[in-house]
């Protein structure tokens, strides 16, 4: 096995810290001084962004960067940033920093704004401790550590059904980290180590070694939204303010997944699943959940809805491309991570425009709102197409991928779930575009519920109107940036995000 | 001086408790207590440096030598813990101040800061014996001072608590007496060591004797520290003292039955005398059967203080499983959580007290919407809270760790599967309360003014950020109880 470079650095504590310090900062600030607040959290994101980039030279020789820190609780912390880590910690600075901008405007004039921007900025560290854990205890930690306060997020808007939605997701964050911390225990004692990045921690297959699997895969499974372990996430993610929803679908959800990842090939390790077999059980899962989620999308008329069980079929891809197990497979895995965080969040940043400008949520109300809302509507419908998969854009190179390492594999009935999926998308996304767009029975029909709406109906304006009078900037330029990442990466020669999955499946498959 | 150290340690407490009813009238007798415990606190932690070492103080009472005379004994376990519940001490009789006074019958509130000092000494009478016969004694006092906090309070609920809690009580004295009786019948012997010495003999030569005094001195004990089936007389008896009494009683007096057991169960019982008896498997069951039913009955209660109280049996029954599972790991994670459920569930106990006070409400719905009017105890309850789930960088993850782990170690996942059933219904009796009291909006909002007194918010301050601090730095505790873990096991 080729050693990899390890580089002694600071810098992934430091990127953990920044946003600590900033939630808290924030809130003593924005009690003050709301204007300042905002920009400094902002600001937290982008220099997050920033030093995540910044490990780009050590990344790039395929070194790790490590941090250890031997002082802190019971075992200690580590983080040990490789290439995966390194991918996803950017991707998730980096949607963190467009979806925090884009709040500057959405949450204006909201209610709790200060502990918004407090918890959002708390949970950022959280998702980045996560992905760059070096060990599964810090991993439990942060992982923790965005959990809990994306609870916060949730219950936002203080109605019942936000109050609900918050408990049922709390309970089964709790008990699904307690699963995890049965895993974690049970790792400990099975191999005496907890440390990532070596292959096969746990080398032995007994009831126990099982039992530890499937804890791993429960408390993942929740966060990753795998059914049936998904019940919270339909109701969690539409309730809470969109670029909030947008960070919990585009992001958080990724961190089950990716600790599935690290649990599959770092914990048990290639080989050992597939002596054992063991890879089966989520192989079956991650395809009823590709197949269940996506249908049940099919028949929900809340916009937020239809996309939160829109994740939870892409999170099925996802969960299936890490138990196909072959390189090809995870190369495509890998960048659907990418691809999925870009598209999603980027749909609920325009389910969020919509409901600000319109207050409608239901899309059987949606015809003709691609006129009043083109630039919102075009990047929803560039989005869309991603996830449904067609060719020039990010969507087609990783189910392209997948599928290839579907035959790779010899499972070859699996890429059919693929095509599955890629249908089922297109029928849930296309009809919300094709009303936008092409329905023009608005017209006809006396202005609907939409209050927010009637000024500019009134005036009889639906037409092209220029971002000013759709949304103002602050809310587009986010959208429009994630939009044309969609197809910008897929489309150039050089395609950094695939290039780094391709290192990050390599690493992954030694 | 320092040689009367160990003595000293129940001496102080046991005169302040005769000098307050005689000079602490007129609102003096709580600047006497306060004193009396912060130099009780001061010469534990004194024997903590000393024992932390791994050196035993050994005093002989009256310089007579044993086994005629009375012998304490202190090791880093007893200075540790007496450390800490000297601490607990001293926070919440700077919150009963305050408390205190409103509570009560004014002709009275003297005699509760006598009753807190006798409370004291009979705690830390039980940590330092090192002969069954004081023991007893110890635990005796500080059960009838438990009594007198519990009844102090002019009312009717609380007296009928105080009688049960006496009456429960009572039995278990009759249990350990007759049990201490039986072992001096069959060794001739009270000082634990000598008994450890005679114990394997008499156990060949009288085994029915050694195992019925085997079983009354577990009863007796597991009835003071509220042992699922025998928890009946702990919720009412919690909930109906007053807030600063609840405190004390939760979060340290059920640990004195505990802490003799262990004691028992390391120095005198062991080897071949316990390898006959099923008790630690006894030991086991009750504690499962305390960690789920305490978790159900919490869960279904209305009034806060009765929620916390019925926490606190599951929280027994998790140092009972620590204890029952006799490995390293676990009994480190059994002495660990004694010390940081006394902290927590005191700050908890305060938290609810501070509310009472604030409000004069008491149910567990009427706390929505607290945080608006009294963000930092609201603060405090969540991490509170936090650690009873056993959510990381709190101190109860840490116990919670070495608990698991240590149910891992002795072959049992299922039991792990039970302290982690129960850390999930802990969440679902905790985390309502708190998403209600920071996200809910409250009926009828309490009378404007700030959060509380001073005197009573920070103590409760200080417990929760120990607690955190504990849960981030666990190494000084973790690494002294390892050490003590390892001794009692005889490793």
């Amino acid at each position: 096995m080729q050693q990899a470079f390890e580089f002694p650095t600071a810098m992934p504590a430091l990127i953990v810290l920044i946003p600590m310090v900033g939630a808290v900062l924030a809130y003593w600030v924005g009690l003050r001084w709301e204007s300042v607040r905002n920009w400094l959290c902002v600001l937290v994101a982008g220099a997050s962004l920033v030093l995540c980039l910044s490990m780009y030279p050590f990344i790039r020789e395929g070194g790790v960067v490590v941090t250890r820190l031997p002082v802190l609780l019971p075992l200690g912390l580590s983080f040990r940033v490789d290439v995966l880590g390194y991918l996803l910690s950017s991707l998730t600075a980096a949607i963190w920093l467009l979806a925090t901008f884009y709040s500057l405007d959405y949450m204006k004039g909201e209610h709790g704004v200060n502990r918004y921007y407090a918890f959002l900025t708390l949970t950022l560290s959280g998702a980045l401790g996560t992905f760059m854990a070096g060990d599964l205890f810090t991993f439990f930690l942060f992982f923790e550590l965005m959990s809990l306060p994306a609870a916060v997020l949730v219950i936002h808007e203080e109605t019942r059904e936000a109050v609900q939605a918050a408990l049922k997701y709390l309970f089964m964050t709790i008990g699904g980290s307690l699963f995890f911390f049965f895993s974690l225990v049970a790792t400990y004692q099975l191999s005496g180590s907890v440390a990532l990045g070596t292959k096969g921690l746990i080398t032995v297959a007994t009831p126990l070694s099982f039992l530890t699997f499937a804890g791993f895969l429960i408390s993942l499974g929740v966060k990753a939204g795998m059914v049936p372990l998904h019940m919270w996430l339909p109701d969690a993610h539409p309730v809470a303010p969109s670029p909030a929803s947008a960070l919990l679908s585009g992001i958080m959800i990724k961190t089950g997944a990716y600790g599935m990842l690290r649990v599959m090939y770092e914990v048990y390790g290639l080989e050992f699943l597939q002596r054992t077999g063991w890879n089966s059980v989520l192989l079956t899962l991650s395809v009823i959940t590709i197949l269940m989620g996506s249908a049940v999308a099919i028949t929900q008329f809340d916009l937020k809805r239809r996309l939160a069980y829109s994740s939870i079929g892409q999170m099925g891809c996802i969960l299936l491309g890490m138990s196909l197990m072959s390189e090809r497979a995870l190369t495509g895995d890998v960048f659907h991570f990418f691809a999925d965080a870009v598209a999603k969040s980027c749909l609920f940043l325009c389910a969020g425009v919509i409901l600000k400008r319109t207050g409608k949520r239901d899309i059987r109300q949606f015809a003709g709102i691609g006129h009043l809302l083109p630039v919102t509507m075009a990047c929803f419908t560039v989005s869309a197409l991603t996830l449904v998969g067609i060719p020039p854009l990010n969507g087609f190179v990783s189910k392209w991928q997948l599928s290839l390492g579907a035959f790779d594999a010899g499972m070859p009935a699996y890429a059919l779930a693929l095509l599955a999926s890629s249908m089922l998308n297109a029928a849930y996304y296309l009809p919300i575009v094709l009303t936008a767009f092409f329905d023009r029975s608005v017209q006809k029909e006396a202005p609907a519920v939409g209050v927010a709406l009637n000024p500019i109906v009134k005036k009889g304006a639906i037409g092209w109107q220029l971002g000013s009078i759709e949304a103002s900037a602050i809310m587009l330029v986010p959208m429009v940036l994630l939009a044309l990442s969609c197809a910008v990466f897929a489309l150039s020669p050089q395609n950094w995000p695939l290039r780094l999955a391709e290192m990050a499946a390599r690493l992954l498959m030694q | 001086m320092l040689k009367h150290l160990p003595v000293l340690l129940t001496v102080m407490p046991l005169a302040g408790a005769f000098l307050v009813p005689v000079f602490g009238r007129s609102g003096r007798g709580h600047r006497m207590a306060l004193v009396t415990v912060a130099v009780t606190l001061l010469a534990a932690v004194t024997m903590l440096g000393i024992t932390a070492g791994g050196e035993v103080l050994r005093y002989r009472v009256g310089d007579w030598p044993p086994p005629w005379g009375i012998e304490l004994r202190v090791d880093a376990l007893g200075a540790l813990l007496a450390s800490f519940f000297a601490l607990v001490y001293l926070a919440v009789t700077i919150f009963a101040g305050r408390d205190i006074p409103g509570e009560l019958n004014p002709a009275s509130v003297h005699w509760y800061w006598s009753l807190l000092l006798l409370l004291l000494a009979g705690i830390n009478g039980v940590v330092t014996a090192h002969d069954l016969f004081n023991l007893f004694v110890f635990t005796e006092v500080f059960s009838l001072a438990a009594c007198g906090i519990i009844s102090i309070r002019d009312r009717l609920d609380s007296l009928e608590a105080a009688i049960k809690y006496l009456i429960l009580s009572a039995v278990a004295a009759g249990c350990i007496l007759l049990g201490i009786a039986l072992v001096y019948m069959v060794t001739g012997h009270l000082n634990l060591s000598y008994l450890a010495a005679e114990l394997p003999m008499a156990a060949r030569l009288y085994p029915k004797n050694v195992l019925a005094m085997v079983a009354l001195l577990t009863t007796g004990f597991a009835l003071k520290s509220a042992l699922f089936p025998l928890h009946v007389w702990l919720p009412d008896a919690h909930s109906s003292a007053p807030s600063p009494s609840s405190a004390l009683l939760s979060g340290l007096v059920v640990k004195v039955g505990i802490v003799a057991l262990i004691r028992l169960f390391t120095t005198v019982f062991t080897g071949p005398v316990i390898a006959a008896l099923p008790v630690p498997v006894f030991m086991i069951v009750m504690a499962v059967g305390g960690i789920i039913f305490g978790a159900l009955f919490a869960m279904t209660q209305r009034d806060l203080k009765r929620m916390l109280a019925y926490s606190t049996v599951t929280q027994v029954g998790y140092i009972y499983l620590g204890f029952g599972l006799l490995n390293e790991t676990a009994l480190t994670g059994a002495l660990l959580h004694i010390i940081n459920h006394a902290l927590l569930k005191s700050m908890l106990f305060m938290c609810a007290g501070l509310f009472i006070h604030r409000t004069g409400k008491r149910r567990i719905a009427d706390m929505a919407g607290l945080a608006r009017h009294m963000p930092l105890t609201m603060s405090c309850f969540t991490i509170g809270a936090m650690a009873m789930v056993g959510i990381p960088v709190t101190n109860g993850f840490v116990s919670k760790w070495h608990l698991v782990l240590g149910t891992l170690h002795g072959g049992q996942p299922l039991l792990a599967g039970v302290i982690l059933l129960s850390s999930l219904l802990s969440s679902i009796y905790y985390f309502p309360v708190v998403v209600a009291g920071w996200f809910g909006h409250p009926a009828s909002p309490p009378p404007p003014g700030p959060e509380g007194p001073p005197s009573m918010v920070w103590p409760i301050v200080a417990l929760a950020s120990l607690c955190l601090i504990l849960g981030v730095w666990p190494h000084l505790p973790l690494r002294l109880l390892g050490d003590v873990a390892r001794t009692l096991l005889g490793r």
